[in-house]
């Protein structure tokens, strides 16, 4: 074999392999939420909102249509997303979902690139709201993030895929299926990566 | 009939075989989540209103410019149960042009409802089945561009409605 030829081979080989690698990139925030999917017969309410790609180029299209600025701060959040996907389950009662359900999603939460940026637990109310950012690259840009708000009654979680500004994402509560959760309360401090649940307490 | 008229002819039905099923394409997953739910539980459509109706489009909610409607009654839908063969029943019925947008499941109403989506030029049009406990509706939508920001915004309480909405309009 010619040294040209092989050099090709090699060249074609890296380039096989870094488009393969590039979907893989993309959809690396995506959460595994299917070990959530056997809730759905204890809950009383399901709710599953789906938006990738294609669905969210519609969104941004739809709300360039309404002048308000909130809609404005919303469209100009969801243009550069590649995904929000957010899964919602209400009980009658408490006690349908246990704690190793949570951490199934919380164990995914624990691979290369995520951290916790905000941990708020309240006591009185029962309530435990976690945000997870991954950040990828040498320039730490944002990929992805994540919400798990767990109350006795209520399980969301909900996972954004993309380029997210943080200061702003409280803008998305109450839009795309995003549940309003008081997100600008509980927001850590600017540049802290990690926090603890029991700051807040 | 010489040879070449003939060819014509074998030529011009060749054509609009090409051409039919493209005609009926957009209506296609409608057609197909009906015919799937009719053979499942052996029911036939109650109510069948077709897109170029004049009672479907007279009878259309607030935000839809054309709506295709079938309702199905005294049926058994309990089995419904989302995670089961019936999730992929449904998206192999809609095919890869419609996407999945919304899913809700209130087992307080007893309801199931799937909310899919596709862009059409400047709009957006939606396919709506909806299963109560012995009823079930497929509704496919071509929203006018306004409505679809109330559908983004919330989702899940426009899935719940919308059913409702174009099953009791008049």
């Amino acid at each position: 074999m010619t040294i040209s030829l092989k050099r090709s081979i090699r060249l074609m080989v890296f380039l096989v392999l870094v488009w393969g690698g590039l979907p893989a990139y993309g959809q690396v925030a995506r959460l595994q939420l299917n070990n959530l999917e056997k809730l759905s017969k204890k809950a009383a309410e399901v709710v599953d909102v789906q938006l990738d790609g294609p669905m969210l180029k519609l969104a941004s299209k739809f709300l360039s249509q309404d002048e308000d600025a909130e809609a404005a701060e919303v469209k100009e959040l969801v243009k550069d997303l590649k995904g929000i996907y957010v899964k919602s389950f209400e009980f009658d009662k408490e006690g349908e979902y246990s704690d190793d359900d949570v951490d199934a999603i919380r164990a995914q939460l624990k691979g290369p690139g995520w951290s916790r940026i905000v941990g708020v637990v309240s006591k009185r109310e029962h309530e435990n709201t976690e945000v997870y950012m991954m950040a990828m690259g040498a320039a730490e840009s944002i990929q992805g993030l994540a919400i798990i708000a767990a109350e006795p009654k209520e399980l969301t979680v909900v996972n954004i895929l993309g380029p997210i500004d943080l200061d702003k994402l409280s803008a998305l509560e109450g839009h795309m299926g995003v549940p309003k959760l008081d997100l600008e309360k509980g927001k850590a401090p600017v540049g802290r990566r990690a926090g603890s649940p029991d700051d807040k307490k | 009939m010489t040879k070449s008229s003939w060819l014509t002819q074998a030529l011009i039905v060749g054509v609009l075989l090409q051409l039919a099923p493209a005609a009926c394409g957009k209506d296609r997953p409608f057609d197909a989540i009906v015919r799937r739910i009719a053979s499942r539980y052996n029911a036939r459509p109650v109510r069948f209103m077709g897109l170029a109706s004049f009672l479907a489009n007279r009878a259309r909610p607030e935000g839809v410019r054309n709506m295709k409607l079938a309702v199905f009654e005294d049926i058994d839908t309990s089995q419904n149960l989302p995670g089961s063969d019936f999730d992929s029943f449904l998206q192999d019925a809609v095919g890869p042009e419609f996407q999945p947008f919304v899913r809700v499941l209130s087992q307080r109403d007893g309801e199931l409802t799937y909310v899919y989506a596709r862009e059409t030029g400047d709009s957006c049009e939606l396919l709506v089945v909806n299963f109560e406990r012995d009823e079930a509706s497929v509704i496919q939508m071509q929203m006018k561009p306004e409505a679809m920001t109330e559908w983004f915004d919330e989702p899940a309480r426009r899935a719940r409605s919308s059913a409702h909405e174009a099953e009791h309009e008049p």
